[in-house]
């Protein structure tokens, strides 16, 4: 039984450092770090340019590929080097490899 | 967001139109140039998007290098409009001076508020400020209030305690007045009673002192009639403060002359108002000069100026000019009469404290004037305190 709980206690500590590095990665702008806000707009950081851009479809680069926006009137409400604002009418997000 | 928004009209932005086939990667490069790209909004072969004013000019490179047109299609914020009435220097001069009528609005005194006084008037009060230069549309940076508050103090007996205080453009005049009590100092200096004017006596009522004379007795002017120095039951003389109330009847002669025929200054049609503006001490006349009457009639008065209801800081001045003209008037004998006598009675009168025990009065009529001459008796109370002096120096020690 001690040897269970030991276990369960060692695989919980595992995922909570997991959870707490790639936290971190986002964070750090290792990773893409996307933030909606219901589905209407989308923070995007971390994202390495626009590949494709037009008022139903917005892809962008990023490290893990390539992310998509698809939805209606969508707009680039702002952007800088690595990140962007996305409103409009988000239907999905997804990664394209 | 309105932050960013009024930011962006302050910096000034350019919404342009990118048309080609490389649109995104004109984007891209502007983002990782430093270019802030925002409002970007999806077009056929193209979009438009805004960026701000003096980042615009840096776009040229990247225009060329991804082969894409670009065109200004709008110009917002406020560099354009400086730059778009820059040249109408009215308008500008305008701005600049109403702001500086708000600026200097607020410099000046534009109401007086005062607190507490009960037995000073408030008219009393507002004359003793203007005649320390606290006035409405005074500058609130020339008064010194502690001063003006001090003055106040030392002008009016009954104010215990007062203060100025400047709260905005209202001068808040704080009043306290003292609370007199009915303390009798008991006058102990040394003195004689003496007549104050000559004449006989007719009552005598002596409260201290020794009486030099009697009732009947005649007495001229500066005569001792009650003696502060008293003998006292042992011989000795005793100093005291002589009061007394003396009634004494005296003669007294009046002559009036009424012109029977008189020449008046008669009003005429045709008054004018020559207004001034009263800012501070300066008054701006608000009139084209023009000539005055030869003879006129004149009066001034003072009315605040009020705009929607507040009281503005200055004052206009009406000063009023009446033309008059000169006419001769004819009086008959029964209302030179009346004249006389109404000046008669004005004359009994001027003193209150005496009163008229006979009156005789002659008439005589000139060729031009009614001449009345009047004998009066009058009594009244003659005494008068004369301080005793002791070697040069007054009082008893």
């Amino acid at each position: 039984m001690n040897r269970q709980r030991k276990k369960k206690k060692q695989e919980e500590g595992i995922s909570a450092k997991k959870e707490a590095i790639t936290l971190g990665n986002a964070l750090l702008r290792k990773e893409t770090h996307i933030e909606l806000s219901g589905n209407y707009e989308a923070l995007v950081e971390g994202c390495k340019g626009i590949v494709e851009y037009n008022d139903t479809l917005i892809r962008v680069n990023s490290d893990n590929g390539q992310l998509k926006f698809t939805g209606r009137n969508l707009q680039i409400a702002c952007m800088s080097d690595d990140s962007m604002i996305i409103r409009g009418y988000i239907v999905g997000v997804e990664y394209c490899n | 967001m309105l932050l960013i928004r009024l930011l962006r009209f302050l910096r000034g932005t350019v919404t342009f139109e990118v048309k080609g086939k490389f649109s995104e990667r004109f984007l891209n490069l502007l983002s990782r140039n430093g270019i802030p790209v925002f409002c970007t909004c999806y077009q056929q072969d193209g979009f438009t998007a805004q960026t701000l004013v003096k980042r615009y000019f840096l776009i040229r490179p990247f225009v060329r290098k991804t082969h894409v047109k670009v065109r200004v299609t709008e110009r917002k914020g406020l560099p354009f409009l400086i730059k778009k009435y820059s040249k109408r220097i009215g308008l500008l001069l305008g701005v600049f001076v109403f702001l500086l009528g708000v600026y200097l609005s607020g410099e000046f005194v534009w109401e007086i508020q005062i607190n507490g006084n009960q037995t000073i008037s408030d008219d009393e009060v507002l004359q003793s400020l203007e005649e320390q230069g606290l006035t409405r549309g005074s500058w609130k940076r020339s008064l010194d209030v502690s001063k003006i508050a001090m003055n106040l103090r030392h002008q009016y007996h009954q104010i215990g305690w007062a203060a100025v205080n400047l709260v905005g453009s209202i001068a808040q005049v704080e009043i306290n007045e003292r609370i007199e009590g009915n303390e009798v100092l008991e006058d102990k200096t040394p003195c004689n009673i003496v007549a104050s004017r000559g004449g006989q006596i007719v009552s005598m009522e002596v409260y201290d002192g020794q009486k030099v004379v009697k009732k009947g007795d005649v007495v001229k002017k500066g005569e001792m009639i009650v003696s502060g120095i008293v003998k006292g039951s042992t011989g000795k003389a005793v100093i005291r403060h002589a009061r007394a109330k003396v009634m004494a009847e005296y003669p007294e002669s009046c002559q009036i002359k009424i012109p029977l025929s008189q020449t008046l200054q008669v009003p005429v049609g045709g008054m004018r108002n020559y207004r001034y503006l009263k800012i501070g001490s300066v008054h701006i006349p608000m009139f084209i000069a023009g000539e005055k009457p030869e003879k006129y009639f004149e009066r001034t008065f003072k009315r605040p100026i009020k705009l929607c209801g507040i009281t503005l800081p200055f004052d206009m001045i009406i000063h009023q000019v009446i033309p008059a003209q000169s006419e001769s008037v004819k009086i008959s004998k029964e209302k030179a009469e009346e004249f006389a006598e109404k000046q008669l009675n004005e004359y009994e009168v001027k003193q209150p404290d005496r009163k008229v025990v006979s009156r005789k009065i002659k008439k005589q009529v000139t060729r031009d004037s009614l001449i009345v001459n009047a004998e009066y008796i009058f009594c009244s109370d003659i005494a008068n305190q004369e301080e005793i002096l002791f070697n040069g120096s007054s009082g008893l020690k």
